[in-house]
């Protein structure tokens, strides 16, 4: 920094830096964003407050419907294998199943079934049902982003909404909601 | 053939704009005589460009009110049996409407400025109107060529239109958009006059610190009503029950309001020096806020509630005007400080009124603002460098922003330490104290509801209450008041009310069938009926709920409404206010038979928050009044 005047105040100096790395970083961002596919959405909606039904796509690309016709609790989960989280996540997951013996789904947000696949041999596959989110049911149900979690009850209520990680005290509240030890 | 009129007056507005740059890039070649003042040439001008774009943007609306659906704004976001006032205001409900009210609001803006500039330096009025020009005609030629709001459905144009989007469908929406944009907006107008100070190259007058001062006021008072209206809206619109959520698109309107709240608290450091660095800077990261802000909104880099327009090619026309923007303004900003040595620009040796706890707020309302941008570009630049998705939550803005913001309040209390003196001082101080230790005391108190608050909670709730204690002090003691203490309260309270409601609010999700009586928070409810209605353009399905306490019974009618232009459904909630809380429900019916289902929310202080939020508009409006008052005089 020996061209920046010594005797100028650290303010100013620091005004400068900030600055100018502030905008590098939203020109170089917003550069790449924008060259990135986007899902186009055209409408917003307001997310619901209960899951009927799920759109998918299968391994082979058709247009599937999953209902929750058996009553009972689930859990849906929202990952993709190319998230570093989500597959961090993969165990608190298998934990998850083990303990509820729910069934969990588990939708794509990107990837496809066929790439996953071999992740979910070596790691195991806690999931009853796997398929691709088709995309307009995801903006339904406000899930923006991967990881996301949504446990549904028998009643097809969403009772419980995670966007992101799933914390300790989230893993807690889903396993006390669903064996009806209560709310904390 | 209105529809072509407006369109042309869309485009002679923009000419004129380019006519005022070009004049004022020639005036000093061609007009060596002086024998047109510039001022003459810029009030012909600005006129120009003002009355054509007021035109344009009356006739857009009147299109609306008739109906034509020939053009594709009115076909995306109109509908036939939409009521009028809806059809008036869904002018701002789709892309290309609401860009032309932003520049019907820049150019009236600019139109005040001219008019009420006493200036009668030219060189400086002059560069003034050259920034502007170039601001008016960037965001012109944008809306002209990619997001026209009178492009035609030819040949065959359609008989119905899409209808608005159900969730804009709210008294909240007819105001909120226009209150957003009369704040964004104004924070043009001080970038303008500051990159002219700069482009001049002599230092600021009173009278451009004065005008600038007012335009950050005037656009804080706006973004406050507009993010308090956007708040109130996702309360009752969205379902979830909260009131904001970090969405990126919210936190592109807070970085304004944040920027602006510390330009007003610079303004008020009676400045030591001939060049005001700092808040010039602030004018020019302003503006740039609110050009980023514009990009993420629209470009569709976002997935967000609000992210109505998805075409990357308008991003990159916004993120272009941002590059050229910043590169420019910042350049000439870095010069001058470059050349002005610290000794040059000291006024005196000695120091007129500086605070450096006001030094300190106005940095931390800056740093906050860069921590929400971080988060906010974050995930996009993981995104597009590691091809990896993450989500910043809650949790980040709440641990990174909590310790700012007791970094502020105490910056808040040491500066209203100033005001007390000798005893009261000593007073207020052990009160402080006290308070603190009594919400610590609570805290350990396994039985005490004190005991859900968290660490984090707790800290914020001492410190705001010492706050609080310190500034009804100042400005002239306790009776007194004045828009400064007014507004530092209300930001208390609204702080306070937050962290009361994170952790005090009880949520539940209940089944109840028609007739069926369940309890929530020691209120028994009972489901009476279920009502159908026909409304306008939606059909009403209304439960019935009678909430029974001990002394008192009320009434909750949430509701379910469908859309039959859309085919959505839609909930509608409803809340029953008190004075310490409020009640909240919102229903649901996943199939024809079987139970209703009933999200209950239980939310201590909320309407406090509101009423809160209005008093920090209110003490906006006093403080404008009273600045516009004494200015005049």
């Amino acid at each position: 920094m020996r061209h920046l005047k010594a005797n100028m105040s650290l303010t100013l100096r620091g005004g400068i830096i900030t600055g100018l790395l502030v905008i590098t970083m939203v020109t170089v961002i917003g550069f790449l964003g924008l060259n990135k596919n986007h899902k186009v959405l055209s409408r917003p909606h307001a997310p619901r407050l209960y899951l009927e039904s799920l759109h998918y796509y299968d391994e082979n690309g058709y247009l599937k419907e999953w209902k929750n016709k058996e009553k009972k609790w689930v859990l849906i989960h929202f990952w993709d294998e190319s998230c570093s989280i989500c597959k961090k996540e993969h165990t608190v997951i298998q934990d998850i199943q083990k303990d509820l013996s729910i069934s969990i789904i588990g939708m794509l947000f990107q990837d496809t079934i066929n790439s996953v696949r071999p992740f979910l041999e070596s790691f195991g596959n806690p999931y009853a049902l796997i398929g691709k989110l088709e995309s307009e049911t995801s903006i339904e149900y406000g899930v923006f982003q991967v990881p996301a979690t949504l446990l549904v009850d028998e009643h097809k209520a969403i009772h419980y909404r995670v966007m992101g990680k799933l914390s300790e005290n989230d893993v807690v509240r889903i396993k006390n909601i669903v064996k009806k030890i209560g709310d904390i | 053939m209105l529809g072509e009129i407006a369109h042309i007056a869309l485009i002679t507005g923009v000419g004129c704009t380019t006519w005022v740059l070009f004049w004022a890039l020639a005036y000093p070649y061609y007009q060596t005589d002086h024998s047109i003042t510039w001022q003459r040439i810029e009030k012909i001008g600005v006129g120009g460009v003002f009355s054509a774009i007021v035109c344009s943007y009356v006739l857009l609306t009147i299109l609306f009110l008739q109906n034509d659906f020939s053009l594709r704004t009115i076909w995306e976001h109109s509908h036939d049996d939409l009521p009028w006032y809806y059809r008036a205001t869904a002018v701002w409900g789709g892309h290309e409407g609401s860009w032309l009210l932003w520049l019907t609001i820049l150019v009236s803006y600019w139109m005040v400025q001219v008019l009420s500039n006493q200036e009668a330096g030219t060189k400086k009025r002059r560069y003034q109107a050259i920034i502007q020009a170039l601001v008016v005609a960037g965001f012109g030629f944008f809306i002209l060529f990619s997001s026209n709001p009178f492009t035609r459905l030819l040949p065959i144009p359609p008989f119905v239109g899409q209808d608005l989007n159900p969730l804009l469908q709210d008294p909240g929406f007819l105001i909120h958009p226009p209150c957003l944009y009369l704040g964004y907006v104004s924070l043009c107008m001080p970038y303008s006059i500051a990159v002219a100070q700069l482009l001049e190259e002599s230092p600021p007058s009173k009278q451009d610190l004065l005008s600038m001062k007012k335009w950050f006021l005037w656009g804080w008072m706006w973004l406050t009503a507009g993010l308090l209206l956007g708040s109130w809206w996702a309360y009752r619109e969205l379902g979830w029950g909260g009131f904001w959520f970090w969405d990126p698109v919210e936190n592109a309107a807070l970085m304004p309001w944040l920027i602006a709240t510390a330009a007003i608290h610079q303004s008020h450091q009676q400045s030591k020096a001939y060049w005001p660095f700092t808040s010039i800077f602030l004018s020019i990261t302003g503006f740039l806020s609110i050009i980023m802000g514009t990009f993420l909104v629209r470009s569709g880099i976002v997935v967000s509630v609000h992210a109505f327009a998805i075409d990357p090619s308008r991003g990159m026309v916004l993120l272009t005007l941002f590059v050229l923007h910043a590169t420019f303004a910042y350049s000439l900003w870095i010069k001058k400080v470059l050349q002005v040595t610290e000794e040059d620009n000291q006024l005196s040796k000695k120091q007129p009124y500086t605070s450096i706890w006001l030094e300190l707020q106005t940095k931390v309302l800056l740093a906050m603002a860069l921590v929400i941008l971080l988060a906010t570009l974050y995930p996009l630049g993981v995104e597009a460098w590691l091809d990896d998705k993450i989500s910043v939550g809650p949790a980040y803005y709440e641990q990174t922003l909590a310790p700012l913001v007791w970094l502020l309040f105490g910056a808040m209390i040491m500066d209203n330490m100033k005001h007390l003196q000798g005893k009261k001082k000593i007073y207020t101080f052990i009160s402080g104290i006290s308070i603190v230790l009594f919400f610590y005391f609570f805290r350990l108190v396994d039985d005490m509801s004190f005991s859900r608050l968290s660490l984090m909670g707790w800290i914020t709730l001492g410190l705001t209450l010492c706050a609080g204690i310190t500034t009804i002090y100042t400005d002239g003691g306790m009776g007194r008041f004045s828009p400064k203490k007014c507004a530092h309260l209300c930001c208390i309270v609204i702080i306070m009310i937050v962290t009361i409601v994170k952790t005090y609010e009880v949520s539940e999700i209940q089944s109840i069938q028609p007739g069926q009586t369940i309890s929530f928070k020691s209120y028994s409810w009972h489901f009476e009926k279920l009502t159908e209605k026909k409304q306008d353009n939606y059909i009403r399905a209304q439960m019935h709920l009678s909430m029974e306490g001990e002394k008192n019974k009320t009434w909750l009618l949430p509701e379910m409404r469908y859309f039959p232009s859309q085919k959505t459904t839609q909930t509608k909630a409803s809340i029953y206010p008190s004075w310490y809380a409020d009640w909240y429900v919102a229903m649901a019916k996943p199939t024809s038979e079987g139970p209703f289902l009933l999200r209950m929310y239980y939310k201590p202080l909320q309407s406090w928050l509101w009423a809160a939020g209005c008093g920090l508009f209110l003490s906006g409006i006093w403080a404008w009044r009273k600045r516009h008052a004494s200015s005049k005089s």
